[in-house]
Parts: structure tokens; C-alpha cells; sequence
């Protein structure tokens, strides 16, 4: 083989298309991974998620439902860190994430940060780690995602700023963008096959009071989000 | 059963205690009387001695290292080495500055004989790495003449040691220049001679207090001995020859008093959570740090990678001179509990984990999240110690819809929103002089951010949070 393909492919920056992905954090799928049928893998299967998305259209929303099937029956602990704002405990409890395995961490610094979900990340204690961070190097994300794999957690990396130029070697990377019913999600890269095409999520089920309900029947692929909550 | 005792001098207990290179040579000067009392091997070779001045003894090496006696470093010195031998030993008297009289005779049957006993007590001895001399006798004081006599002497027979001991000369004794000068006068140069003069004689020609050195000397007096008990809590120093001014570099010193810190922990069956490690700078000012780990621990090497995030942070001003370590809380161990099935995936425990963020991070950037029985929202949601500590079940009804991120405090509302649901009211507080009167609403701004709004009486509008 080429060697400088293969280091390439040693690297994680190219793949074969017809890979799956050998990774799965929880043994238990989940089985409202709804996104499974949009995206290979769904949200599970991938140890890195990147999400850029503006601040507030549901974007932690999209991941409850994850967050939690992740810390079921399991007795480890979820991490934010550097979150923009203060985690609501009442909105955490009721999305059935238990909140005495709940970690928040507030570095100094951005560098601190990276240090800090890197030791989670490989402490093996962790189920899942959201990091709020602006600016990522690929060598630095190659490490977390080093981390991620011997710990057996799940990176899920929030961005607000605009896309970046450069690719970043994750295993999922998507885009979201506010809809009056839910969110649009373009799925930028994804390991193991090809980008499915943009689609449009459907949160009005989950989260009728976030929805706009007048919105026009018209909208073509809506996709139900699973009807989880009680109320 | 006659008694046996144990004399350990040792001769050069503050330099073997300094951290220190080996290669060099080094003495300990006594200031007051301007010799060198103690000296290693490499400044022996160089041809210095004991007794020397200062000045005789750097003319013969230009690099030579020279540290002050200080007694009270030796006597502390020795109540580490008390610690650490009565693991093997029960009884031990502490003769400061630089001796320790073991009982030996009750231990005898223990180990099946002198022989044993003494393998026991060298093989304990042998990591301290210290210089030492030994004998054994029928009384405290007869051990201690032939031990500072410089004797290596293991023996159970009363002949043999009374022989040794009669052959000691006067220096060798307890006894004050002044009386030893007054012993020589009249010819008396050897404990032997001094053993065949009759108690009462000896009362009536010298001193009383002679009278009674010999009475417990030979046996005929009772000597009784205060014995060593070992102290609760662990306090130990370690004296760095040279200062040093890189944080980094204390490491290796601050390594040996952890191990002795595990040492102490494991013969005691405890753990602790917290380090408490003093400083002392050139000018005798003190630096306190605390090392803190969540998880109760023994083994120096978890302490020493907590003590290197420590260290990291730590700024010296002035060079070190000094460390001590101190534990004061020690714990039970318990047992820690462990999924079989799942197995261990990672290398640490949570509280592990939490121990080691909170020493490079700071202890107050590490959070739990509770919730509190309290309507309004900033009090509903509270940051907590991260203790994992299972929390009471939430009994009382939750609200629904609430944002997943709260601003803390709230900010102005400064941009267009649509208010899509509302509103709910929360008037609470009048209890705790902070009342609140809001009333809430769900918005969506032009953007497509949920946001969760309240306008007060006053129609001020405020973001409380966002669905995110």
C-alpha cells in the first residue's frame, strides 16, 4: 500500500467508505436513537461528536435523550465543561439524568480545560464529556479522541463560532440550524460513509411548547423525536 | 531472668538525616565550640576529622559542605526512628539526642533468642540508611558506655560484658569532666577500678550522684526507663542541605516523606485525605499547602501525582530549607465496592478523578449540581461540593418546561422576542427578605433561540434562561 495513504488512514484523516465503526461506548444500544436512521451509527456510535450550532435552538436538547441512555445502568459520571451557562439541575432531573453523577467544571483556562476532559475522558469513569470550547487544533483533538477510545466515553464537542476551515479528524460532525417545528441537521462528515443529506428534525412530539405550531404541513422528511417526556 | 538491654548510638544521626548528594563532602560543626563533630565518608577520605575547627577542615576541601549541629533535629530524628522500629520491637526508650535503649530480655522468647532478635532489629534498621553503633548489657547504663564506646557487641554473656564494660575508660561515661578529672587524680582511669570501690565509700569520697551512676551502672540500684509510645499522627521533616528554589526539585525530597508517610499509614491501617506540607524559607517564614484527595489514600505514589499538580502552581520566592509533612486526620479503610461483571475499564475511581481535576484545577472549579425545594429557579438549581453522595429522593413535584442552561444572574432583555407561552407566575421569597415577583414566559427570538423570559412588576424583562 502507499505509505503515505496508510499513514494517512493510521492518522484517522481518510477512511474506507464501507468501515463501520468499530467503537460503541455503551454495551446497551440506545434505542431511541432516533438519528440511527439518518445518520450511520446514530449519535452512539461515534466516540467524538462535534455539533456547531448557534446557542439555544435545542442543541442540548438533541442530546438528552443520548446523555442519558449513555449513563443507564452504568455508575459513571457525566462532565460539562466550560459550559456557557449555569446546567438547569430541575431540566437535567426530568430528562432522567441522575444529578449526583453529574460533574461541572469551570477552568481558569481554555488550555485547562482540554486537560481536564482529557483525564476524564480516559479515567474510564466517565460516560460522557461535553466540552464547550471555541478553538480545537487536530492534534489536540486527535488526543482527546486517544482518550475518548481508552476510556470508553463519548466526546461531544459544542461550538458556537463559525465553521472551521479545517476538517477536524471526529467521527461525527454535524451542523445544526433553527426550524420553526425543530432543527435542520447537515451531517458534515461522518466516519464510515458518506455525508447523508441535510434532513429536518421534528421536535414538536418531544417539546410541543418549543415548537412553532403553525408552521406549514408542507415540510417534506420530518422525523418524529421520540415522545420520551410525560408531560 | 536476668536483664538483657540494647544500646543503638547513633554517631552521625543529623548528617545521615540531611538530604543530601552522597559524593560530596559534608560535616556538621558544632558553632559554639568550632569543631566538627560529624562527617561522611567523602570528607574523611579528604583527610578531615573529627574534632578539627572550620577552618582547618576547608582549607583541606574547597567545596566542602557544612551544616550547623542542631540537637533538636537529631531528638526528632529519633522518635522517627523509634516509630519505625517499634514494629519490630516493644520496648524503647528514647535517650536523646542520639540513642534509643531497647528492652531486650522480654523479647527473647518472641523471637527465639539474641540471635534472631538482632537480625530482626538490623534488617528493620537497614533502610534508614544510618551509622550506628551497638551493645548489648545486663543494665541500661552498661549498654550505653559500651555503645558510645563505639562496641558492635551482641552478647548474652554476663562475663564477657561485664569485661567490655570494665575496660571502658571514664570518658566513655556519663560521668562530668570535673568528676572523671577528680576520678583520675586518685588513679582511677577504667570503669573497672571504679566497680571494686564499696557504694558507701564512694558516697563518702566523691559525690553522691557517683554513688548512685555506679549503684544503677552495676545493677544493685533499680534504673527505670520511660518507654517510647507511638504517637497518633504522622509529623515528619526532612532538612535540605542546600536551599532550593525550583518547585520542581522539591519533588524528590517530598518523595522520601511520603513514602515514610506510607510506611506510617500501612502499620497503622489508615488512610487519610489530607496532606498538610510546611515550607520553611531562608528567612524562616512558613509556606502551608494542603494536598487534598477525595478519595481516602495511602500509597505515596497517588500523593506524589497529586503533590507534582500541586507543584506546578507554587511560586518560591526564597530558597526552601526545610520540609515537614503533616497528617492530623487519619480514616478507617473501607471497602471499596466494585461492578465484577463490568470490570475495570479505566485506571481511577470517580472520586479519583475528582481528586486530581481539583489539584490542577482548584477545588472550587470542580461542581456537583443539585436541586434545591425552592420555586425560584436561580435556588431550584444549586452548584454543590462534588461528594457523589446519594442524595435524598426529590419528593416534592417538579416543574415542567424549565431551560436546560439558567443565566446566573439573569440579563436584560435586549433583543425582539415573540412570547409563545405564558405566563406562569412565581411570587415567592417573602420569607427571606428576597422576594420575587415574576412572571414568566417561553420566547423565541428572531434567530430561533428558546429563551425563557420574565418581566417583573415594573415591566422590566429579564433572560432567566435557554433551552438549549
Amino acid at each position: 500500500m502507499n505509505t503515505i495513504l496508510h499513514q494517512l488512514k493510521n492518522k484517522g484523516l481518510i477512511w474506507q467508505g464501507s468501515t463501520q465503526p468499530g467503537h460503541s461506548p455503551c454495551a446497551s444500544s440506545v434505542a431511541e436513537d432516533w438519528l440511527v436512521k439518518h445518520i450511520p451509527g446514530g449519535l452512539t456510535g461515534h466516540p467524538v461528536v462535534e455539533i456547531t450550532s448557534p446557542e439555544g435552538i435545542g442543541e442540548l436538547r438533541l442530546l438528552l435523550p443520548n446523555l442519558h441512555a449513555n449513563g443507564a445502568g452504568n455508575n459513571k459520571l457525566i462532565v460539562w465543561i466550560a459550559p456557557p451557562h449555569k446546567p438547569n439541575a430541575e431540566a437535567l432531573h426530568e430528562a432522567g439524568i441522575s444529578l449526583n453523577r453529574l460533574l461541572v467544571i469551570h477552568p481558569a483556562e481554555q488550555k485547562k480545560a482540554l486537560w481536564a476532559a482529557e483525564q476524564c475522558l480516559k479515567s474510564g469513569t466517565c460516560h460522557s464529556v461535553l466540552l464547550w470550547h471555541s478553538q480545537l487544533s487536530v492534534a489536540q483533538l486527535q488526543r482527546l479522541q486517544q482518550a475518548a477510545r481508552q476510556g470508553q466515553a463519548q466526546l461531544f464537542f459544542l461550538r458556537t463560532g463559525k465553521m472551521l476551515k479545517l476538517s477536524l479528524p471526529v467521527s461525527l460532525s454535524i451542523d445544526l440550524k433553527p426550524l420553526p417545528q425543530g432543527l435542520q441537521v447537515t451531517v458534515r462528515k461522518c466516519r464510515g460513509s458518506w455525508p447523508p443529506p441535510p434532513f429536518n428534525l421534528n421536535m414538536s412530539t418531544a417539546w410541543p411548547r418549543l415548537s412553532l405550531c403553525t408552521a406549514s404541513s408542507g415540510e417534506n422528511k420530518l422525523l418524529a423525536f421520540p415522545g420520551s417526556r410525560a408531560s | 531472668m536476668s536483664q538483657l538491654w540494647l544500646y543503638l548510638h547513633f554517631s552521625s544521626l543529623q548528617l545521615d538525616s540531611l538530604y543530601a548528594e552522597l559524593n560530596q563532602p559534608v560535616v556538621v560543626l558544632d558553632k559554639a565550640k568550632n569543631r566538627i563533630i560529624q562527617l561522611n565518608l567523602a570528607a574523611s577520605e579528604c583527610g578531615i576529622q573529627h574534632g578539627m575547627g572550620l577552618g582547618a577542615a576547608a582549607s583541606l576541601h574547597h567545596n566542602l559542605q557544612v551544616a550547623e549541629y542542631q540537637q533538636s533535629m537529631e531528638s526528632d530524628k529519633l522518635k522517627d526512628i523509634a516509630a519505625w522500629l517499634y514494629g519490630c520491637t516493644s520496648d524503647i526508650a528514647l535517650w536523646p539526642p542520639n540513642g534509643l535503649l531497647l528492652r531486650v530480655h522480654p523479647m527473647l522468647s518472641l523471637y527465639g533468642g539474641l540471635e534472631p532478635y538482632w537480625r530482626a532489629v538490623k534488617q528493620r534498621l537497614q533502610p534508614l540508611e544510618l551509622n550506628y553503633t551497638y551493645a548489648c548489657a545486663q543494665t541500661p547504663l552498661g549498654a550505653r558506655i559500651l555503645a558510645r564506646h563505639g562496641h558492635k557487641l551482641i552478647s548474652q554473656t554476663p562475663d564477657t560484658l561485664d569485661d567490655a564494660i570494665g575496660n571502658c575508660p571514664l570518658s566513655a561515661t556519663d560521668l562530668s569532666t570535673k568528676q572523671q578529672h577528680q576520678l583520675s587524680r586518685v588513679g582511677i582511669k577504667r570503669v573497672s577500678e571504679l566497680m571494686t570501690i564499696r557504694a558507701d565509700q564512694l558516697s563518702r569520697r566523691f559525690s553522691h550522684d557517683l554513688a548512685i551512676y555506679i549503684g544503677r551502672l552495676s545493677g544493685h540500684f533499680s534504673h527505670p526507663q520511660t518507654f517510647y509510645y507511638p504517637a497518633p499522627k504522622f509529623r515528619q521533616a526532612v532538612a535540605l542541605l542546600y536551599g532550593i528554589d525550583n518547585s520542581q526539585r522539591l519533588l524528590p525530597p517530598i518523595k522520601t516523606l511520603l513514602q515514610r508517610l506510607e510506611q506510617f499509614l500501612r502499620l497503622h491501617d489508615k488512610l487519610t485525605t489530607r496532606l498538610q506540607l510546611h515550607f520553611t524559607q531562608q528567612d524562616n517564614s512558613i509556606i502551608e499547602l494542603w494536598i487534598v484527595s477525595a478519595q481516602p489514600e495511602y500509597q505515596a505514589e497517588h500523593w506524589e501525582a497529586l503533590m507534582t499538580l500541586k507543584l506546578e502552581g507554587l511560586q518560591l520566592s526564597e530558597p526552601i530549607h526545610s520540609i515537614m509533612l503533616k497528617v492530623t486526620e487519619l480514616q478507617e479503610k473501607q471497602q471499596l465496592y466494585q461492578d465484577i461483571f463490568a470490570g475495570k475499564q479505566g485506571r481511577q475511581t470517580s472520586l479519583q478523578l475528582v481528586s486530581l481535576l481539583q489539584a490542577k484545577l482548584g477545588t472550587n472549579a470542580i461542581k456537583g449540581l443539585c436541586i434545591g425545594d425552592d420555586f425560584r429557579p436561580e435556588r431550584a438549581s444549586n452548584y454543590s461540593s462534588p461528594g457523589f453522595t446519594e442524595s435524598g429522593p426529590v419528593d416534592w413535584p417538579l416543574p415542567s418546561m424549565r431551560p436546560t442552561l439558567l443565566c446566573d444572574p439573569p440579563f436584560c432583555l435586549n433583543e425582539k422576542v415573540s412570547l409563545l407561552h405564558g405566563p406562569e407566575r412565581i411570587q415567592t421569597g417573602w420569607w427571606d427578605n428576597q422576594p420575587v415577583h415574576r412572571d414568566y414566559f417561553i420566547a423565541r427570538s428572531i434567530q430561533g433561540k428558546w429563551l425563557w423570559v420574565y418581566r417583573t412588576p415594573e415591566s422590566q424583562w429579564f433572560i432567566q434562561g435557554i433551552f438549549s
